[in-house]
């Protein structure tokens, strides 16, 4: 039944290079030189182990007797000078006497320790596999660190993808569902909404061609935002109809100057292709009180503009109760229904 | 393995000739304009019409193309992370080389769907090595050599190699002549970075 194993001091440092062998009074009596190099005076031949060492866990293994009487185990130590240092050991009774033999490892502390003591790889026994453990943490790093990088680009794409998807082609302003988007973060406050619909426009389109009508598009979108001031919204919603949200203005008299003056702007000759263009713009403006819903603004908003139409080009009108839609159809010869005037209506109450 | 050899691909030559020796080689090559990504899986087929279409751009063969890839992986700084991992295989090159039979292991460990071929390494001579690579990946002797070279660099060790003939299953056979285990100062490997 009992087997002896004798080794030497030299083939006990290769096998266990972070061992400690203690004699029957708890004194070391010879440690593995990585455990020397690390620890030094503490582990030196005749040092007491319970100077250096608190057992954690497990009281009842505290002395070299005790040890014997349980037949050794696995243990968890900590030194008393350095709380923050653990290590894993194997208690063992063995020969001669009361000896017993502490094998330790590192445990999960091994990355620090190496960091802390710049172990290499020779100090670790051959069958230890603390480098392969230290291989493995190194290896999720980088993957981990290519992994966010894949990630922000993805992120950096999608940010791009919805731009682009609030976006209109054509004349770089914000498009229907970039209206709604920017309403949805305006909400609870008050604005002007402005329905803008270009007069003659379809006649230059039908002259010059959908090159030049794009181009005279492009010239429309970039007066609109010539005349806005910091935290206004301008759209494309339909083909030659725009509208503008004026965040925090509340004089019906003072909105109706600055789209009069907008309306001006429109109205100026546009060069296409060495042809001056004169085309203008009619507008219907509706006052949103704080928090409520845009869509009903944009309604009244779209009332107005027919209003507006309906006087001749270039009319700027505010929606008063009692405006409506009846007879516009008629008086524009069936000329289709407004932008934003189809019965599902495009933006729900909720928004 | 692809998507990873992919990538690789792609940042080697990117980072030897550019973004433009890039698109014309993708263009060359009849293929969309389109990023060979980590997550992406291109056929392998795409990645060696690449290579070949670059091979022929700067007119060298498409083996010297691939020892430099194999090299620029283990040398080149974008890559300096895998050098790393392939020096936990030894101590020093004569350990790095007999540790090579288990690197398709050691690789899985780390990116279980990077299936190396098999690897086998035995002492022919002393300090002469025979290295057997499976078959199974297109060019990977040339690719073996040049990253070999590279390590020597990296141990600061000094080796002669020569592949043999490509075997029928795609496998080759290299042998390497260690001439000087210590010729060079070699880089310096912690085992935890900045440790």
């Amino acid at each position: 039944m009992s087997v002896l194993v004798g080794m030497d001091g030299a083939a006990l440092a290769q096998a266990m290079p972070m061992h400690l062998l203690l004699d029957g009074q708890g004194r070391v009596r010879s440690a593995g030189p990585v455990l020397r190099r690390v620890l030094g005076r503490m582990v030196e031949v005749g040092a007491a182990f319970a100077e250096g060492f608190v057992m954690e866990r497990e009281k009842r293994v505290a002395t070299p007797r005790q040890v014997r009487a349980s037949g050794g185990g696995a243990v968890q130590l900590r030194l008393r000078d350095r709380g923050e240092m653990g290590f894993r050991g194997l208690l063992l009774p063995v020969t001669p006497g009361q000896s017993v033999l502490i094998n330790l490892s590192f445990g999960v502390g091994v990355v620090k320790a190496v960091q802390r003591y710049g172990l290499t790889v020779s100090d670790f026994a051959a069958t230890d596999l603390a480098v392969e453990l230290l291989y493995l943490h190194e290896a999720k790093n980088v993957l981990l660190a290519e992994v966010a990088t894949l990630i922000s680009r993805l992120q950096g794409n999608v940010v791009r993808a919805e731009e682009e998807a609030l976006t209109d082609g054509l004349t770089g302003l914000r498009n229907r569902r970039g209206l709604e988007a920017a309403l949805a973060a305006l909400w609870g406050r008050a604005a002007a909404v402005v329905q803008v619909d270009l007069d003659g426009f379809k006649p230059v389109n039908d002259r010059l061609g959908h090159a030049a009508g794009d181009a005279l598009l492009c010239a429309v979108a970039g007066r609109l935002q010539d005349g806005l001031r910091e935290g206004d919204i301008v759209a494309r919603v339909g083909g030659d109809e725009f509208v503008l949200v004026l965040p925090g203005m509340v004089a019906v008299a003072r909105v109706l100057a600055r789209v009069e003056g907008i309306v001006a702007a429109l109205s100026e000759p546009v060069v296409l292709e060495g042809v001056a263009c004169r085309i203008g713009a009619s507008a219907g403006v509706a006052m949103s009180g704080t928090g409520e819903a845009w869509a009903e603004a944009l309604r009244r908003a779209d009332v107005a503009l027919y209003a507006a139409k309906r006087a001749g080009r270039g009319q700027v009108l505010a929606w008063v109760p009692g405006m409506s839609m009846e007879g516009v159809q008629a008086a524009e010869g069936g000329g289709g229904a407004g932008p934003l005037a189809s019965p599902d209506g495009w933006m729900g109450e909720g928004d | 393995m692809i998507r990873v050899v992919n990538r690789a691909m792609h940042a080697f030559i990117l980072d030897g000739w550019g973004k433009a020796a890039w698109r014309a080689a993708v263009q060359e090559a009849g293929l969309g304009q389109r990023a060979f990504d980590l997550m992406l899986d291109e056929p392998a087929a795409r990645t060696q019409r690449i290579l070949s279409c670059m091979a022929a751009r700067l007119g060298r063969s498409r083996e010297c193309l691939l020892e430099d890839f194999g090299t620029y992986l283990v040398a080149h700084p974008s890559w300096a992370p895998l050098r790393r991992l392939l020096r936990f295989c030894g101590t020093d090159y004569r350990a790095f080389l007999m540790s090579l039979d288990e690197l398709p292991e050691r690789v899985s460990l780390a990116l279980p769907d990077l299936v190396l071929p098999p690897m086998g390494i035995e002492v022919a001579d002393g300090d002469v090595f025979r290295l057997r690579i499976g078959g199974g990946v297109p060019g990977v002797g040339s690719m073996a050599i040049g990253a070999l070279r590279g390590m020597a660099d990296d141990y600061g060790a000094l080796v002669l190699l020569e592949a043999g003939p490509e075997a029928a299953d795609g496998g080759v056979v290299i042998t390497v002549r260690l001439l000087d285990d210590r010729h060079a100062e070699g880089k310096a490997f912690t085992l935890v970075q900045g440790g």
